[in-house]
C-alpha cells in the first residue's frame, strides 16, 4: 500500500492520496496520469494489468487499487 | 425527418399516445417498432440491412464469447486443477474468445470504413489513374453513406469490447439488443450511449411520470431555442462567409467566433432535443456536453464537449494502446535510456497520438482531419508533457492563479485553442485555411466592421442584435446549469411564472427561429459524421 501511495505521490503532489477517495472520478488524476500508473505499477509490482481491470472504480483510491494489485498477484 | 421539422413532433405525439396506452411490459416493443419507422423515414429503407447487419453479427459474436466464458467458469470450478492447469485453461479459451472478437471487429469496422472512406480513396486512384493513362476508371457512386452508421457502430462495437472484457454478460435476447443499436433518439447524431447504461435503462419499467414528461419538453425547448434561433441564424452568416469569394480578415475573424457557437449550439442542440424526447418515454441518455467554453485547459474541453465520443476513444482507443505489449516494451525502454521525465513522455505522446489521429479521422476522410487530429494530440501532448514549465512559469510570473481573471483568461485560450481547431476544418479545404490566415495577417480591413460590410451575409443590423441577445440568454442559462438545476428551479416557481417563462421559450423559437422550405431547418452539422 505504501508504494502505490508513492508511486500515486510522483504523479501528483499536493494530494493526500492515503485518504483521498474518487482519484479518478474527481479528477485529481486524469487518464495521461492513468497511463504513467499503470506503468509504474507492473514495473513495481510485477503484475500485468489487462483491459478487464480499467475502469474507474480500480483507480479511485489508492486501497482500491492495492486491492487490484493483490487481486492481480493471486491470479 | 429532420428532428426539429413538424413532422418530428407529431411523430413524437403519436408514439407518446401508443407508448402509455401499451401495457408497462410491452413498452419497449412499442419503442423498437417506433425507432425502425424513424430509421425509415429519417434515412431510407435500403440503410436498415446495413444496422441489422452490424447489430446482428456484434450480438452472434458478443453471445458466443459470453458463451465461451461461462463454458470456462465450469471448468475452471473441476476440482484437481492446479494454477499452470488454470491459466492454460483461461489462455486457451481467451483464444476463442479473441477469435471471435477480431472476426466481429473486422466485418463491422471494414462495413464502416467501405462506407466512409471509399469516396475518399477512388478520388485519390482515379487522380493517379489520370496522370498514368489519361482516364479515371474507378467509380464511387454505388457508395451509401446508412444513416448514422458511425454512431451506431460505435456503440455495438463498444458492447462487444465490454463483454469481451468481462465488464458484464452478454445481451440473450436479439430484440432488445436491436432496440439499443436502433433506439431513434440517438441513432442519428449520438450520444454513442454505452449498453452497459442505455441497455438497462431500456429495461426497466417505463412507467408514466409527469414530472419527467414536463422535464422532457423543457429540454426539448431548450435545445429547439439553440439551433432554431442562434444555430441556424449563425449559419446563415458563416455559410456566406466560407462560401463566398475572398474576404476581408475582419470579416473571417467575426465568422471564426460565429462558426464556434454555431457548431456548439447545432449539436448541443440537438442533444438536448434527444434527450428530452427520451425522457418523454422514462429513457435516460448520456449527457454529451456540459457547458465546454467554461473549460480551462484543452483536456478539460474535450472532457466535456462530446462527452460520449471521447469517452469512447479513451475506453477503447486510449487506454487499450496504453497497455498494449508495444508501449509496455517502448516504455521499459525508455525507463532504461531516458530520464524520468522521458519515459512519462514516452508514455504519453503514443496512445494521444493514435487516440487524436483516429478521432480526427472518425470526424471526416480528408486531410484536414488528419491536421485536427495532429493539432489536438500536439496540444494535448503539450500540456501534459511541459505541466511544470507551465507551473514554474506561473510562479515565476506570480501570476495569482485563484484569481477570477487568471479563469478567464485560461477560458479564453482554451476557447481560442478550439477555434484553432475549426479553423483547419470549417474552411473545406486547407487551401481555404491557408487563405483565411492569409487575410487576417495581410489583409485585416478593420473598418468592413463598421461600413456596412459585416450585413452582406444574410444577417442585418436587427438579426445580429437579436443573435447578440440569444447568445446572453445562452450564457445565462449555461451559468446557472453549472450551479444548479434550471428546470428543478423553474418547478420551484409560481406556475403563473413557470408558463411565462414556457410560452416565452416557445413563441421566442416559433417568431425568431430560422425555418427552410416546409418548416424543416437546415441539417444538423454532425449528422454527415
Amino acid at each position: 500500500m505504501e508504494k502505490v501511495i508513492k508511486i500515486l505521490e510522483s504523479l501528483k503532489s499536493g494530494v493526500d492520496f492515503k485518504t483521498a477517495e474518487g482519484i479518478v472520478t474527481n479528477k485529481i488524476i486524469d487518464s495521461i496520469d492513468i497511463a504513467s500508473l499503470i506503468s509504474s505499477l507492473e514495473d513495481e509490482f510485477d503484475v500485468e494489468i489487462g483491459m478487464e481491470y480499467m475502469e474507474n472504480e480500480n483507480f479511485d483510491s489508492a486501497e482500491a487499487i492495492w486491492e487490484m494489485i493483490q487481486e492481480l498477484q493471486d491470479e | 425527418m429532420s428532428i426539429t421539422s413538424a413532422y418530428f413532433v407529431f411523430f413524437l405525439f403519436l408514439l407518446f399516445l401508443l407508448f402509455y396506452l401499451c401495457p408497462v411490459r410491452h413498452r419497449w416493443l412499442v419503442l423498437l417498432a417506433g425507432s425502425v419507422c424513424f430509421y425509415l423515414v429519417a434515412g431510407a429503407i435500403r440503410f436498415l440491412p446495413f444496422l441489422v447487419f452490424t447489430s446482428g453479427v456484434v450480438w452472434i459474436c458478443a453471445r458466443q464469447i459470453g458463451r465461451c466464458y461461462e463454458a470456462l467458469d465450469e471448468k475452471l470450478k473441476a476440482e484437481g486443477l492446479d494454477r499452470t492447469a488454470k491459466k492454460a485453461l483461461r489462455e486457451q479459451y481467451r483464444k476463442k474468445a479473441r477469435r471471435l472478437l477480431c472476426l466481429a471487429l473486422i466485418l463491422c469496422i471494414g462495413l464502416l470504413c467501405v462506407t466512409k472512406f471509399t469516396k475518399y480513396a477512388v478520388r485519390y486512384l482515379n487522380l493517379a489513374a489520370a496522370a498514368l493513362c489519361g482516364r479515371a476508371p474507378f467509380h464511387a457512386e454505388w457508395v451509401i453513406v446508412p444513416l448514422g452508421i458511425s454512431y451506431y457502430t460505435f456503440s455495438v462495437v463498444g458492447y462487444l469490447l465490454d463483454v469481451y472484457w468481462k465488464r458484464y454478460s452478454y445481451e440473450p435476447d436479439f430484440l432488445r439488443f436491436f432496440l439499443y443499436a436502433i433506439y431513434f433518439p440517438h441513432i442519428v447524431q449520438g450520444p454513442i450511449s454505452r449498453y452497459s447504461l442505455l441497455g438497462q435503462e431500456l429495461k426497466k419499467e417505463l412507467r408514466f411520470d409527469s414530472r419527467r414528461i414536463a422535464f422532457g419538453m423543457e429540454l426539448m425547448l431548450w435545445g429547439f431555442f439553440k439551433k432554431l434561433v442562434i444555430a441556424d441564424r449563425l449559419n446563415q452568416f458563416v455559410s456566406a462567409v466560407y462560401n463566398g469569394q475572398s474576404q476581408a480578415g475582419s470579416i473571417y475573424i467575426v465568422a471564426i467566433l460565429f462558426d464556434a457557437f454555431q457548431i456548439y449550439t447545432d449539436f448541443s442542440g440537438y442533444t438536448d432535443i434527444v434527450r428530452g424526447a427520451s425522457q418523454i418515454f422514462g429513457v435516460e441518455l448520456e449527457q454529451n456536453f456540459n457547458h465546454p467554453f467554461f473549460s480551462k485547459t484543452v483536456p478539460e474541453y474535450w472532457r466535456r464537449w462530446h462527452m460520449s465520443l471521447g469517452g469512447w476513444f479513451k475506453d477503447y482507443v486510449y487506454y487499450p494502446c496504453t497497455i498494449s505489449h508495444f508501449m509496455k516494451r517502448l516504455n521499459k525502454w525508455a525507463k532504461n535510456t531516458l530520464s524520468e521525465r522521458g519515459s512519462r513522455f514516452t508514455a504519453v505522446v503514443f496512445p494521444v497520438f493514435v487516440t487524436w489521429v483516429l478521432t480526427g479521422l472518425w470526424h471526416g476522410t480528408g486531410k484536414t482531419y488528419l491536421c485536427w487530429g495532429i493539432y489536438y494530440s500536439t496540444l494535448i501532448t503539450i500540456s501534459a508533457a511541459f505541466q511544470p514549465e507551465f507551473e514554474a512559469l506561473t510562479k515565476l510570473l506570480r501570476i495569482r492563479t485563484e484569481t477570477f481573471s487568471w479563469q478567464l483568461f485560461r477560458m479564453l485560450r482554451t476557447f481560442c485553442c478550439f477555434m484553432g481547431g475549426r479553423l483547419l476544418t470549417r474552411p473545406g479545404s486547407l487551401f481555404n485555411t491557408r487563405r483565411v490566415i492569409w487575410n487576417i495577417f495581410h489583409n485585416l480591413c478593420p473598418w468592413c466592421l463598421t461600413d456596412g460590410t459585416i450585413f452582406q451575409f444574410g444577417l442585418d443590423w436587427p438579426q445580429l442584435c437579436l443573435l447578440a441577445v440569444s447568445i446572453l440568454v445562452l450564457w445565462a442559462v449555461s451559468m446557472m446549469q453549472e450551479r444548479f438545476s434550471v428546470r428543478e428551479a423553474l418547478e420551484r416557481q409560481n406556475i403563473v411564472f413557470r408558463w411565462i417563462i414556457i410560452f416565452t421559450a416557445i413563441f421566442s423559437i416559433l417568431i425568431f427561429g430560422i425555418y427552410g422550405q416546409g418548416y424543416d431547418a437546415s441539417a444538423f452539422m454532425y449528422e454527415a459524421f
